[in-house]
């Protein structure tokens, strides 16, 4: 029984362990009286495997394709902004408290909004030099056929972006800024750029992305990404901010919605860090081409 | 300085028995095993041996030999005997520190 259990457990680990080890063991383990201890010992192997993948000999790399780890954060965060926090009774509660602050979380809740504000915009911007280095490259007769090819790549899937990136602006200018939607209040018009500007930033990766192609757009999709960086700074400091505004009510506030506010940061946060990386090194490997070897 | 493997983990003192056991010729994990408890007395498990014989392959101190067996004994190579020299010369001086030391609380020195 235990024999059997033990040879199972192999299937957990992964496959190029298995290409490679996987005879040896299930060999071992028909070899040996096989107890609990065997059956432990190898489920604790095979996490170990999963963990350290990457020097089983002959392993490839695992990875996971950027536009699915940022799908996944994305709907993430929108299914944590709504239903999840627009739902929660405690942003309408937490009005009263955040009334009896005054001007400090007035002052606060406008910090916030000002810095996911700036941040939305500063991410729309910042594919601007590299679409204007694209055009002129599209009319001028200086760059190579694969240049002015890429380029004029960038610029239509430019154009395919517009109208998702406005779509997500506006409802983030609605909720923040317009008091549309219910029931958002100051805590929720504070934290909503927060679960949108990581999605704008996420629909224009796809211009630096495809800018890599070209190695002489290379400076331009590296400048994409240290714009895209101040971006990210600014998302993180206006979630200090939310995190100061929650803090002032934090005694009415349930632990779930600390909990799933937190997680948002967070999420939101972390994508913001994985896109503007994502265009910082593509534009370096790019520019590594150029470089004499 | 003594290289000490740092990076095995709690591997570090699987990966020195399989050292000192490939040390007097090639084995399969079967006889590691065995050879492994008669020498220390410790039972290994297929799931730790083989964690240990992937760090110890990755880094190049031990290495298959071919073999159409469904065995595949592994050997150890000379960094592999260079690397295991130095563990066994830190455990020496260890013992010895050891023994000094409890010599001296013991009030035998």
């Amino acid at each position: 029984m235990m024999r059997a259990v033990a040879s199972a457990v192999l299937s957990l680990y992964p496959k190029a362990w298995r290409e490679r080890y996987g005879e040896e063991v299930a060999d071992l383990i028909a070899s040996r009286p096989a107890r609990v201890r065997t059956v432990l010992d190898l489920v604790s192997g095979a996490a170990d495997a999963w963990l350290h993948h990457r020097r089983v000999p002959g392993a490839r790399t695992l990875t996971v394709p950027l536009a699915a780890v940022l799908t996944c954060m994305g709907a993430a965060l929108l299914l944590m902004w709504n239903p999840g926090l627009r739902d929660a009774t405690d942003v309408a509660s937490l009005r009263g408290v955040w009334a009896e602050a005054g001007p400090i979380a007035r002052n606060v809740q406008g910090m916030a909004q000002s810095l996911f504000g700036m941040a939305g915009v500063i991410s729309v911007l910042s594919v601007a030099p590299l679409l204007n280095t694209c055009l002129a490259a599209m009319r001028g007769s200086v760059h190579g056929p694969l240049t002015r090819m890429t380029a004029r790549r960038v610029v239509m899937t430019a154009w395919l972006l517009v109208v998702p990136v406005g779509l997500v602006g506006l409802t983030f200018v609605s909720l923040a800024f317009l008091h549309a939607g219910y029931p958002v209040g100051p805590l929720g018009e504070a934290m909503a750029g927060g679960f949108y500007v990581p999605l704008i930033m996420a629909l224009v990766l796809p211009l630096p992305m495809t800018a890599a192609g070209a190695p002489s757009l290379g400076s331009d999709v590296r400048g994409t990404g240290q714009i895209l960086a101040s971006a990210a700074l600014c998302n993180a400091l206006a979630w200090g901010a939310v995190a100061t505004l929650l803090t002032l009510g934090l005694e009415k506030a349930s632990w779930s919605f600390v909990a799933m506010v937190a997680t948002g940061a967070l999420v939101s946060v972390w994508m913001t860090i994985v896109v503007t990386r994502s265009a910082i090194r593509r534009g370096r490997t790019v520019m590594g081409q150029l470089s004499p070897a | 300085m003594a290289r000490r493997p740092k990076e095995l983990g709690r591997f570090t003192d699987v990966a020195l028995l399989v050292l000192i056991s490939l040390a007097e010729g090639q084995k399969h994990g079967y006889r590691m095993i065995n050879d492994i408890e008669e020498f220390s007395g410790t039972s290994l498990e297929p799931g730790t041996l083989y964690g240990a014989l992937m760090r110890l392959e990755e880094r190049g101190w031990i290495e298959p030999v071919e073999s159409a067996e469904r065995r595949k004994p592994y050997r150890i190579t000379e960094s592999g005997r260079s690397a295991l020299g130095e563990q066994l010369a830190t455990l020496r001086r260890i013992e010895q520190a050891g023994a000094r030391r409890a010599g001296a609380a013991w009030g035998l020195a």
